[in-house]
C-alpha cells in the first residue's frame, strides 16, 4: 500500500506531462513545423552553441531534417509520448522521450536559424521526470524555471536595457512592425499612451526579478505559477512570440506541495 | 532553502550536486562573457538592444503574399529563414559569424582536421544563394511553374519607410 502511494504521484505526473507534451507536439504539427513538414530546409545555423556544434559536427540534425530522417524523429516523438501516457512507469520510455525531444528542439531551432529556446521546457520537464527520486527531479526543475526567469532580468541589467523606457517601446514596435501601418490597430493605443505599456513592461521585469526570492521560499510559487501564464500568454498575444511553448514547465510549481501532502499521508 | 536543498543533494548524490554547481558557475561565467554557449543557459527575453529601426518582411509572388497562407508557426519559420537568406545574400563575400567562431575556437593552423570537419558541417557558406532559394519555391502556396518570381519584400516603418525587394532566383528545372 505504501509502495503504491509513493508511486502514484509519479505515475500521474508522468502521464500528465506526456499528455501536455503530446498536445504541444500536435500544436507543432498544426502550425506546420513538424520536421517532416519543413521540406528539408537548406540552412542549419548552430550559432555559437557548443551542443549544436557537437550534434551538427556529427551530422545529427542534418539527418533528422532530411527527407526520411525527419519522419523517423516525428513518429518516434509522437509514439513515445503516446506510450508515456499509457506506460508512465516504464523508465526507458521517458528516457527515450528525453532524447527525442532534445534531438527535435536542436534540429528545429538549427533549421529555424535562430535559437528561440521555448521548446526546452518540454525537454527540462521530461528530464526532471526521468530522475530518481521523483521529488529531486521536480525540485531541480523548479530551480531551473526560477533561474530561467530571474536570468532574463539579469541579461537586461547586464545589457543596460532594463532601465530604458525607449527599449520597452522598441520591443513593441519591432515585434508589431507590420501593424504600425494599420492606423486602427491596437498597437497605436500603447504608442499614444506609453505609460500603459511601461506599467506592463516593468511589472514583467519585477516579476522576473521576484524569481530570485523563489530560491529561498516556496511561498511565492502561486504568484510564479499564475504569472507564468499571464507573462507568456501576454507575450504571445502582444508580442507575437512562440516562446509560450515553454509553459509546460508550469508543472514545476505544482507538484511539490502535492508530493509533500502525499508523504504526510503515507 | 536552495543552499539547504543543495546540501541535502550533496550528502545523497555528490555527482549530481557537482553537476548543479557546475551549471550555476557555468551560467555565471557565460552570462558575464555575454555569449550564448549552451541552449539551456540563455534566456534573454528581449534583453538585447535593437541596432536598427523596425522593419518587416513579406514573401510575395505576383500580387499575393505567400506568408499569409501559412500557419503562424510555419510563417515565423519562413520569415526567419528569409532573414537568414538575406543576411547571406547581402554579405556573400563576408565571413559568417559561425566561420569566425570556428577559427577562434579551433584555429586551422592548430587543429586542421577538426577545423575542416566543423567548416564542412557547421558553416553555411557552402549553401549557395540559388540553392537555398529553391527551398522557398517548394513552399505551399508558391507556384514554382508559373512565370512570376518570388520576392522578399523588406519594408521599413516610422522614419525608415524604404521598401526593398529581393528576387529569389528560380531553381533550375
Amino acid at each position: 500500500m505504501k509502495h503504491g502511494l509513493r508511486k502514484r504521484p509519479e505515475l500521474f505526473w508522468r502521464r500528465l506531462a506526456g499528455f501536455l507534451l503530446l498536445l504541444l507536439w500536435f500544436r507543432q504539427g498544426w502550425g506546420g513545423v513538424w520536421l517532416s513538414q519543413l521540406g528539408s530546409p537548406p540552412f542549419a545555423n548552430p550559432e555559437a552553441d557548443w551542443l549544436y556544434w557537437l550534434l551538427q559536427a556529427l551530422g545529427i540534425p542534418q539527418f533528422f531534417l532530411g527527407s526520411w530522417g525527419s519522419w523517423v524523429l516525428d513518429i518516434a516523438l509522437g509514439l513515445g509520448l503516446v506510450m508515456q501516457c499509457f506506460f508512465p512507469l516504464k523508465a526507458w520510455v521517458v528516457r527515450l522521450n528525453v532524447l527525442s525531444w532534445l534531438l527535435y528542439f536542436v534540429s528545429y531551432y538549427a533549421a529555424f536559424t535562430m535559437h528561440n529556446h521555448g521548446l526546452i521546457g518540454g525537454f527540462a520537464l521530461q528530464l526532471a521526470l526521468s530522475i530518481k527520486p521523483f521529488s529531486l527531479g521536480l525540485s531541480g526543475l523548479r530551480y531551473y524555471v526560477l533561474w530561467m526567469h530571474a536570468s532574463a532580468l539579469g541579461w537586461k541589467l547586464a545589457r543596460g536595457t532594463a532601465w530604458s523606457p525607449q527599449h520597452a517601446l522598441d520591443v513593441l514596435t519591432h515585434q508589431q512592425a507590420e501593424a504600425l501601418h494599420d492606423a486602427g490597430h491596437w498597437v497605436h493605443f500603447f504608442l499614444e499612451n506609453p505609460w500603459v505599456w511601461w506599467i506592463g513592461w516593468y511589472s514583467a521585469l519585477i516579476w522576473q526579478g521576484m524569481h530570485l526570492l523563489g530560491f529561498f521560499t516556496r511561498k511565492l510559487d502561486l504568484v510564479f505559477f499564475v504569472g507564468l501564464f499571464v507573462f507568456h500568454i501576454g507575450n504571445l498575444l502582444l508580442l507575437d512570440t512562440t516562446f509560450s511553448d515553454v509553459l509546460v514547465v508550469a508543472l514545476a510549481y505544482v507538484p511539490l506541495a502535492w508530493m509533500d501532502r502525499g508523504k504526510t499521508h503515507t | 532553502m536552495c543552499v539547504k536543498d543543495w546540501w541535502n543533494l550533496w550528502q545523497k548524490r555528490k555527482g549530481l550536486a557537482l553537476a548543479v554547481l557546475a551549471f550555476v558557475l557555468g551560467q555565471a561565467y557565460f552570462s558575464f562573457k555575454g555569449v550564448e554557449t549552451f541552449p539551456w543557459l540563455h534566456f534573454g527575453m528581449f534583453s538585447a538592444p535593437y541596432q536598427s529601426p523596425p522593419e518587416y518582411l513579406d514573401l510575395e509572388q505576383g500580387l499575393h503574399s505567400v506568408l499569409k497562407e501559412l500557419p503562424a508557426k510555419k510563417r515565423e519559420f519562413v520569415v526567419q529563414n528569409a532573414k537568414f537568406w538575406l543576411q547571406r545574400h547581402q554579405n556573400e563575400t563576408a565571413q559568417s559569424p559561425v566561420a569566425e567562431a570556428i577559427e577562434q575556437r579551433f584555429p586551422s593552423a592548430k587543429f586542421p582536421q577538426v577545423h575542416a570537419l566543423l567548416h564542412k558541417n557547421l558553416n553555411q557558406n557552402h549553401v549557395s544563394s540559388a540553392e537555398s532559394a529553391a527551398w522557398f519555391y517548394s513552399l505551399e502556396g508558391v507556384n514554382s511553374q508559373g512565370p512570376d518570381l518570388l520576392l522578399i519584400r523588406l519594408r521599413g516603418v516610422g522614419e525608415n519607410r524604404i521598401t526593398e525587394y529581393y528576387t529569389l532566383p528560380k531553381p533550375n528545372p
